[in-house]
């Protein structure tokens, strides 16, 4: 968790907690970019420049596998890496994309790795018996690597930028891993696209589409679908969805799992499991073309014939779960079936025919495939790369979304969200939080992502600490944070107190990703548990009123009360009496635990009905309080500034997605 | 391309060069935020020095916005009374949403007391449909309201649609065995 403390120093000074990240100051060279597709089981480098077709570099083994060998002093990286295996399996690392920007306890999948676990935040892998460790970012910058020189040599010069593609469901922290890989790699990133988005760049310009698409895209490791809106050059994003943890190795160990199952293999060791999925793979891809197949495997003892419809059987509740992503999707997007025009289908696992056969169901026609759904996602990215060097390629545009909605936790761990997911990027969205209390000097800001209302449900970003707020009333002091999403779908945070006009900037440096777990299962739930949320969100907010009114009331009471000694033996304020009395009600409410929020609100009421004399008192002082410590004109000019900026806050306000829009 | 200064006083209908008003061609608005967008996205800039990119970025975001509340026709709505000076999300007071009498409310309450004793999926649709109908109605008031410059009517008809779609979702989640 990053936590940054700042100190506000006199009004007026830009403080910065970061310096945002460094803009690209290099003249970018035309035609000297690449593309850049990085999977999960295997990586491709493609090129367009100055306009050409795009074409994926390295004829034979075009598709180089995701897997790096530290066997010897020398990285290896794909089919080299393979090689390796045989010789020194703990030193060769595959499917690391699945721990791009996820922290150690958010590593709940099953791997063949050690994790140190000394690094609490960001994972090291232990590599071979050794204390050498590596992280995904370093090894994935590996492999952006080995790619770049495949692309020197067919550009005969060095690449300067890349565009790298990265599955449209991935969060800020996936997202900033990657980023960091390819700047580990030596690469200008350009551009972090969205696998969909650039299969559809692929497609659009190659058949000067028109109209309203939907791209499938089933990787090994990750599952995406957008519904975008091509015309005139413009590839406008309505909505995207996905399953950050659903791929084609899904379906590999459902059939492994089948196949020791078969073998009679009850417990099988960790070599055992990998040899089945192995071997399910090759099962798996011959069945797309045969209707049975003979697996065997001497040394697991496995020999049994599967059928296509026994696969199906196996993997069909996976692809429903992707259908359901689709329905979703769709539903965003605010488009139905019959208003698309086409199909798509990207990535290696839509070649399963059960695959392409609920797609086609569920979409009402038969999907494309006619780009080779392995090859599509670079050829789109090499198009984009050409087009951010500088090749304008007849005026193509991207309009792309934030896949997931970003937040606020404000006080109660109920999540204020400011930009609504499916929002179109770059995007800022701004919102004012007040204080609590007169004694509330700081204000911790939580960043979270994620479709659930209460913050310990969604994905945890980052945290940051505003301090030296000027001590007012309470709802006197406001914070108005803003939300900057750029092109990539990367967050900066701006927050500035409005009173003193002190701003900050904070980069949000996330210290770890959504764990597959909880992104799978973020929007789902958002719609499944919806009337749990309400009832934890109004007991929340109930919890928090009483809180505040007890904070005033305790307050007012301390003011009120005469020193001690002071006036010995003088009456006792009927109004601070009445007031305590209530206290000890309220106080009992909030301490019962299980609470509910009309209790919580029964006891508020009681409590400010017996303290609104003490209240109004009080008040009236503050006020006199405030006005002596500044001159008259100091006060008016602050409230002219804030009449100023009022109305065009107002103006471009952010409008979060509010209630009542799914019927508009 | 030159890049215009980020102008910020401007409301989201004059950023896409629209009338200030609710009834709006959905591919007028598609145009012009189309058009708009292409013209300062980031990326046309993507070789300019870092003030001419970030002043990209927030042509951007604005735009986007805009598009974003104008094309929802409720949030256009809300957006407008806004506006006039109605914040249907500001709380009491001057500039916040009108109360509702206490008459609509007891009838909302009793309306959705009535709707939680019902027992079967038939008689849910049947209610569904009906305040759908009414919401239909009332909204269609509300905007013709905006339109006409009678800001506080609608203000008011608005406050209602959102009681009513906050029903509406009641009975659908209700139907969906939430």
């Amino acid at each position: 968790m990053t936590t940054k403390g700042v100190e506000i120093e006199g009004a007026g000074t830009l403080f910065q907690i970061a310096e945002p990240t460094a803009s690209t100051s290099t003249r970018r060279a035309p035609g000297r970019a690449i593309g850049i597709d990085l999977g999960t089981t295997h990586s491709l480098v493609a090129i367009a420049p100055n306009g050409a077709p795009p074409k994926v570099l390295g004829d034979g083994e075009s598709l180089v596998p995701s897997v790096v060998s530290y066997a010897s002093d020398a990285v290896r990286v794909g089919e080299a890496a393979l090689e390796d295996r045989a010789v020194a399996p703990s030193r060769v690392l595959a499917s690391i994309k699945r721990m791009m920007g996820r922290s150690v306890e958010d590593i709940h999948f099953s791997h063949p790795y050690t994790l140190d676990a000394a690094s609490d935040q960001v994972v090291r892998i232990v590599v071979g018996e050794g204390s050498k460790t590596v992280s995904p970012v370093e090894v994935s910058a590996e492999i952006l690597r080995h790619l770049a020189a495949r692309a020197s040599g067919a550009l005969g010069e060095t690449p300067q930028g890349a565009v790298i593609t990265v599955p449209a469901y991935f969060d800020d922290a996936q997202r900033q891993a990657t980023k960091d890989a390819g700047r580990l790699a030596g690469l200008q990133v350009y551009r972090l696209l969205a696998e969909p988005t650039a299969a559809a760049l692929a497609y659009g310009l190659d058949k000067g589409g028109q109209g309203c698409f939907a791209v499938y895209d089933l990787g090994g490791g990750t599952f995406d679908i957008s519904v975008l809106r091509l015309r005139d050059g413009v590839f406008q994003v309505l909505a995207t969805g996905g399953d950050s943890a659903l791929g084609g190795d899904d379906f590999d160990r459902a059939l492994a799992e089948h196949l020791l199952e078969q073998g009679g293999l009850d417990s099988p060791t960790p070599a055992q499991i990998s040899a089945a999925q192995a071997l399910a793979r090759t099962v798996k891809e011959a069945l797309s073309d045969a209707e049975s197949v003979h697996a065997r495997d001497d040394a697991l003892g496995v020999a049994v014939d599967v059928t296509r419809e026994r696969l199906e059987g196996l993997i069909r509740p996976l692809v429903r779960r992707s259908v359901r992503a689709c329905r979703r999707a769709l539903k965003d997007a605010g488009v139905v079936t019959s208003d698309l025009d086409g199909v798509v289908l990207v990535g290696g696992s839509t070649r399963v025919p059960l695959v392409a056969r609920e797609v086609g169901a569920f979409f009402e026609r038969a999907p494309l495939a006619d780009i080779d759904p392995d090859r599509v996602v670079a050829l789109g990215a090499a198009i984009q790369a050409d087009i951010l060097s500088g090749n304008p390629r007849g005026d193509v545009t991207l309009l792309d979304v934030v896949p997931l909605s970003l937040g606020l936790e404000t006080m109660g761990g109920i999540v204020e969200k400011i930009v609504p997911r499916n929002a179109t990027i770059p995007i800022a969205a701004r919102q004012v939080f007040t204080n609590y209390s007169e004694q509330q000097t700081a204000m911790s800001i939580h960043v979270v992502q994620g479709e659930r209302e209460l913050a310990d449900d969604c994905r945890s970003l980052a945290r940051f600490e505003l301090q030296g707020i000027p001590r007012l009333p309470p709802s006197m002091a406001r914070v108005e944070v803003t939300f900057q999403l750029d092109a990539d779908a990367l967050l900066t945070v701006t927050a500035r107190e409005l009173m003193t006009q002190v701003k900050q900037t904070v980069e949000v440096v996330p210290t770890y990703g959504l764990s597959e777990a909880e992104i799978e299962q973020m929007v789902e739930e958002s719609y499944d548990f919806a009337g749990d949320d309400y009832a934890a969100r109004s007991t929340a907010e109930a919890r928090v009123e009483l809180g505040r009114v007890i904070l005033a009331v305790e307050a007012a009471i301390e003011e009120l009360t005469p020193r001690a000694g002071a006036q010995a033996g003088a009456p006792a304020d009927p109004d601070v009496e009445a007031s305590k009395a209530a206290l000890v009600g309220a106080r009992s409410a909030m301490d019962t635990g299980g609470a509910d929020a009309k209790a919580l609100n029964a006891a508020r009421k009681t409590l400010e009905g017996a303290s609104e004399p003490l209240a109004r008192r009080r008040m009236e002082a503050a006020l006199l309080a405030g006005m002596s410590g500044k001159t008259l004109a100091q006060v008016e000019s602050s409230m002219d500034e804030e009449r100023e900026l009022a109305p065009r806050r107002g103006a471009h306000e952010a409008e979060t997605v509010g209630e009542g829009e799914k019927h508009a | 391309m030159p890049l215009v200064a980020v102008d910020p006083a401007l409301d989201h209908f004059a950023r896409l060069g629209l009338p200030r008003r609710w009834s709006l061609d959905s591919g007028a608005l598609q145009d012009a935020f189309v058009s708009r967008a292409k013209e300062v996205h980031p990326d046309k800039y993507s070789d300019a020095p870092p003030n001419v990119q970030a002043r990209a970025r927030t042509h951007s975001s604005l735009i986007n916005e805009a598009h974003h509340v104008l094309k929802d026709p409720l949030r256009r709505a809300a957006y407008l009374s806004k506006l006039a000076g109605f914040d249907l999300d500001g709380a009491g007071d001057a500039g916040g949403a009108p109360t509702p009498s206490q008459t609509f409310l007891l009838e909302m309450m009793e309306r959705r007391d009535a709707a939680e004793s019902l027992h079967d999926d038939a008689e849910r649709e049947a209610l569904l449909d009906e305040v759908l109908r009414e919401r239909g109605v009332i909204f269609q008031g509300a905007v013709t309201a905006l339109d006409a410059g009678e800001s506080a009517a609608a203000a008011e008809a608005l406050v209602v649609v959102r009681y009513l779609d906050r029903f509406v979702e009641a009975l659908e989640e209700a139907l969906d065995g939430v």
